[in-house]
């Protein structure tokens, strides 16, 4: 369901005095905050960790949100990279890689269906989400703030615009960080290449 | 890869599909437990923890400040004491806090039976006690001064058991209060003093010592100056 900001607008508000309707506003955001946590840090347990900490955090000051600054779902993006970027200062740099992901946690990073751990997501090929596999393992060597805005524009598929909202910067700024992340992303790649999948190589030197 | 420029992977990110993950079990108790959340509660207990511990703070700082002062701990003022030579005592300061003068030292007070008071010396051993007999709060005329009176036996203040019939000699002033008088060389033949006999006593006062005021229902001690008898 998407509502216009308007619409949003009002449900912020009369769950600033009914925290029952922040029921609604939690709907609306779950499974994009929860698709933020456990693309940024590849462990579903931790992403549930996470997700619920923002989800907190945001109801708690949620009387301090105006809607003037940024729209609400910037705001809480907002939250949502500030829990990250704390959960990597407490020196968690060296988070698991998705095939360890998927060992340690039976998370199925693919969206392939699993009963056990209630994940589900379209019956896809393994090769439609190669480039994000391989994407995702080099992220992980590249400084946060690179990480940061390459996972929003990539992975949460925001606009410049949103983006700067969120990370309350400047666009141009964004601009050139997501310039500089992606050069760095592609020396790393290059570095990785063996490891990448065979019809990536072959998209790429189309 | 390494031909690849920095467009083309932009163009190959800007198009790349993202795995989109549900995990409806962890919305559904995250989703009961945000509403059972009440406001604040972390920030409320929290601070009102800070309010607490700072209010609790405060008051063993004025309570153990209060201790101090009532156990007897000099304090700023009023002054203890001036000088020795002046020998001018707050009359405020507690007993325990006195220091006892020198004048009491190795001396003895002549008794009308012939009997003395023991100096402060022999008796220290007894005067752990001394500070009940003397309240902190007795005013005690300090200074040199003139104080008319009597000669007459210092009243004990244990009038239990056995008593002898020692006299330590002592100034009844007109106002009924009881003065050691302290005759060190005995330069003034106190004992030529009878009981019934009027006289002023001019000397240095001050408050008395620890073992007299333990023996003793004494106002203060008189480090005699002069005598007069009046007829």
């Amino acid at each position: 369901m998407e509502l216009s900001p308007e619409e949003e607008n009002q449900l912020v508000e009369k769950a600033k005095l009914d925290p029952e309707a922040f029921a609604d506003i939690f709907d609306l955001y779950y499974v994009k905050i929860f698709n933020y946590c456990i693309r940024r840090v590849q462990n579903k347990t931790l992403a549930e960790d996470l997700t619920s900490e923002i989800f907190f955090k945001a109801l708690k000051n949620l009387s301090k949100f105006k809607w003037q600054s940024v729209p609400f779902g910037a705001w809480l993006f907002r939250i949502a990279s500030n829990e990250v970027i704390t959960y990597y200062r407490k020196g968690h740099e060296n988070v698991a890689s998705l095939d360890q992901m998927q060992q340690e946690t039976g998370f199925d990073v693919e969206g392939v269906g699993d009963a056990a751990t209630d994940i589900k997501s379209e019956e896809v090929e393994q090769e439609q989400f190669a480039l994000f596999h391989e994407v995702s393992s080099c992220l992980i060597s590249l400084p946060e703030h690179y990480r940061e805005v390459i996972s929003l524009r990539y992975f949460e598929k925001l606009s410049i615009l949103e983006i700067s909202e969120i990370l309350e910067k400047p666009e141009g700024t964004v601009k050139s960080l997501l310039s500089r992340g992606v050069e760095m992303l592609r020396k790393q790649m290059s570095i990785k290449q063996p490891v990448l999948a065979p019809n990536v190589v072959i998209s790429v030197r189309k | 890869m390494i031909f690849m420029e920095n467009n083309e992977l932009n163009n190959l990110l800007e198009r790349m599909e993202v795995p989109e993950f549900q995990n409806q079990t962890h919305q559904r108790k995250l989703r009961a437990s945000l509403m059972n959340y009440k406001t604040e509660p972390k920030g409320f207990a929290f601070f009102s923890l800070m309010n607490v511990s700072f209010v609790l703070a405060i008051a063993l700082v004025v309570i153990g400040f209060k201790g101090l002062k009532s156990q007897g701990e000099p304090v700023a003022t009023p002054p203890v004491i001036m000088s020795r030579e002046s020998s001018i005592f707050s009359t405020d300061m507690p007993a325990s806090t006195t220091p006892a003068p020198a004048l009491m030292n190795n001396i003895t007070l002549p008794t009308r039976a012939g009997g003395t008071v023991a100096s402060p010396q022999a008796n220290q051993a007894e005067d752990s006690n001394a500070k009940k007999m003397t309240p902190p709060d007795q005013k005690s005329p300090v200074g040199s001064q003139s104080i008319v009176g009597f000669t007459s036996c210092l009243p004990p203040k244990d009038t239990s058991g056995f008593h002898t019939m020692e006299c330590a000699i002592g100034l009844k002033a007109d106002d009924g209060s009881y003065y050691a008088l302290l005759d060190p060389d005995n330069s003034h033949e106190l004992f030529k003093y009878s009981g019934d006999q009027r006289i002023t006593v001019t000397g240095m006062i001050s408050p008395p010592n620890e073992s007299l005021a333990k023996r003793y229902a004494v106002n203060a001690e008189i480090k005699v100056e002069n005598i007069e008898s009046i007829k």
